[in-house]
């Protein structure tokens, strides 16, 4: 017998992660804002991270992705569970096990599951019987169907469900707080995945990607998808200083600055393929305009109560 | 040289015998078709036409004949959606092979193979796949043994008598694969390109080697119009579960197996209920187009 999750509507728009969550927050009646908001609020929006040959991977190696996702969805007072892993540890198929138990309990109470397939997907349905699970990558109509026994097996060697459990409410300015000196962090932290540095985030993020083209030896693929990825993301934050400035009147001028950003990163699209020496000045435009926009944010981050952003607010430690 | 060579002349200037240069001048006018006339005056030959220049393919008789064979079978291809491109390398192999007569005359004496339209529409998908740098899944059956694997191909290539694709199924790893056990090519869409993945761990799924765990199969069972006479199914194991022709049927990717049920025939689909309601809702998906 068939049990879903009805009402999931995913479109691959944003970060994978981001569009799974939204979907999920959506439909489960958790969360009511458009995913620019949950893009800007959570930080996701704000970060950024290019391979030094701008591999595909780019997009989504923005940090573990468990701190990465909890802190995000912290933000915006999301609660939730995640289990992660390699496949070839031996405790894989136990916690195979358990996190199919999860899913089930998840969906049994109305609310899909994030899981990595790759990209990331969302589980809205099982069925015992059949031992499968129903899922949608939002690149097509079509529901796709996992087994039991293969969850958790994909082309990468790891393997990631996130598990919404519920909400609490935060409210709209410390959630707006705390993203500003996300995106902050992000663009000031070289490496958010050490002690791997073939990886950089933010400002040396943008120098990599100029440095790959500059030199000629990338992944053109890649480099396409971080462009598309890189243009979504401006526009997210474009629409969500907007709002933003709305709450908070002193950001305006970096949402000014960020609307110039986003209008020079849509440029970008009409670029010819082969007119990299274009792109690489226009990036040289951006990263300076974006240095600039992250200063403005500096002067009004630095009036908030809790200027650390680098201390979550449970502190550096486990909690006691 | 002066404007009029001749074998003498030939000779001393590419210090050959004068019987070679001779050969030579036959051979252009015999077998490249160059259009020289001897001008007893100058005691040389010339050129009858000013356009004419000698060809940067040269071909021996025998390969002319082939491509000559080959613009004869092409011309007979009618496949619906590569027709014209098919049509325009039979003219193309028949102005190669120069030869402006009848292509039946000759045919009699040329050697005979089996033209595989199959593989020529694998070969235009991969193609063209390689040129756009897109994913690729094959399905590969070698005797029972069926893989998927995934990756970009590189490029194909003829040797001792079989085709093989090259393919990068993981960084810096290239792989080959002969056509002949490819039993299905799926093009991934642009999108699924975005796979982070990542070039450094293309998909490879080869059953049973990838992972400590072994991916598991999807069964289905169908129920065919026949029985089969080995262990397979157009290349999907299938074990025989009673006397009126039900198979379980093993598969790893669905896409493929439900392209393969609009194209073979079989009388039922017992289980599973989730691939008798993607196939109706492809069904239905196309009724809603026509």
């Amino acid at each position: 017998m068939k049990k879903a999750v009805s009402n999931i509507k995913l479109i691959r728009e944003s970060k994978s992660f981001i569009d799974c969550l939204h979907a999920v927050l959506l439909a489960a009646n958790l969360y009511k804002e458009p995913k620019y908001m949950l893009s800007g609020k959570s930080g996701m929006a704000f970060k950024f991270c290019v391979h030094r040959e701008l591999l595909p991977l780019s997009v989504t190696s923005y940090g573990q992705w468990e701190a990465e996702h909890h802190e995000g969805m912290e933000n915006v007072g999301i609660l939730s569970n995640s289990f992660a892993g390699y496949t070839r540890h031996p405790t894989f198929p136990l916690y195979q096990e358990a996190a199919i138990f999860k899913i089930k309990q998840s969906i049994d109470k109305g609310i899909a599951v994030i899981f990595w397939e790759p990209e990331f997907c969302v589980i809205h349905g099982y069925d015992d019987e059949e031992q499968i699970f129903f899922y949608t990558n939002g690149l097509d109509e079509e529901e796709k169907v996992v087994l039991y026994d293969n969850f958790g097996l994909n082309i990468t060697p790891f393997w990631y469900v996130h598990i919404v459990t519920g909400k609490a409410d935060v409210s709209d300015r410390e959630a707006i707080q705390m993203s500003l000196q996300t995106a902050i962090m992000e663009w000031e932290t070289s490496h958010k995945t050490p002690p791997d540095t073939s990886i950089a985030s933010g400002r040396l993020g943008i120098q990599y990607w100029i440095n790959a083209l500059e030199c000629g030896k990338f992944d053109q693929r890649g480099a396409a998808y971080i462009l598309s990825a890189a243009i979504q993301s401006k526009c997210e934050i474009t629409s969500y200083m907007n709002e933003v400035q709305g709450m908070i009147p002193q950001v305006s001028s970096a949402c000014k600055i960020y609307l110039k950003l986003s209008s020079l990163y849509e440029e970008f699209r009409r670029l010819k393929h082969d007119d990299t020496f274009e792109l690489i000045r226009g990036l040289k435009e951006a990263m300076n305009m974006e240095e600039k926009a992250i200063k403005e944010l500096k002067k009004v981050t630095s009036t908030f109560p809790n200027s650390y952003p680098w201390v979550p607010r449970w502190g550096t430690g486990p909690t006691r | 040289m002066n404007k009029y060579p001749n074998s003498k002349s030939l000779a001393e200037k590419f210090e050959i015998s004068t019987r070679q240069a001779h050969r030579d001048i036959e051979y252009m006018t015999s077998s490249m078709r160059a259009p020289l006339r001897y001008v007893a005056k100058h005691r040389g030959y010339e050129y009858t036409d000013d356009t004419y220049i000698l060809p940067n393919i040269y071909l021996t008789e025998e390969e002319r004949e082939v491509l000559q064979f080959l613009s004869y079978r092409y011309e007979q291809v009618n496949i619906s959606n590569t027709g014209k491109n098919v049509s325009r390398l039979s003219h193309l192999f028949r102005q190669l092979s120069g030869i402006q007569s009848e292509p039946e005359q000759s045919i009699e004496r040329l050697p005979m193979f089996e033209y595989n339209s199959v593989l020529l529409q694998m070969l235009s998908i991969l193609t063209t796949a390689i040129k756009e740098k897109k994913m690729v899944e094959l399905i590969l059956q070698d005797g029972n043994r069926i893989e998927t694997v995934v990756g970009y191909p590189t490029r194909l290539m003829y040797r001792y008598g079989e085709d093989y694709l090259f393919m990068n199924v993981s960084v810096e790893k290239e792989k080959q694969f002969p056509l002949k056990n490819i039993s299905k090519v799926h093009v991934r869409q642009e999108n699924e390109q975005d796979i982070p993945g990542l070039t450094g761990e293309i998909q490879n799924r080869v059953i049973g080697n990838n992972h400590s765990i072994q991916r598991k199969p999807f069964l289905a069972r169908i129920k065919l119009k026949e029985q089969l006479k080995e262990e397979s199914w157009y290349g999907f194991h299938a074990k025989k579960v009673d006397e009126n022709h039900v198979y379980e049927i093993q598969f790893f990717d669905h896409d493929a197996f439900l392209s393969l049920l609009f194209e073979k025939e079989w009388k039922s689909i017992e289980s599973p209920r989730w691939l008798k309601e993607q196939l109706q809702q492809r069904c239905s998906n196309i009724l809603k187009k026509l």
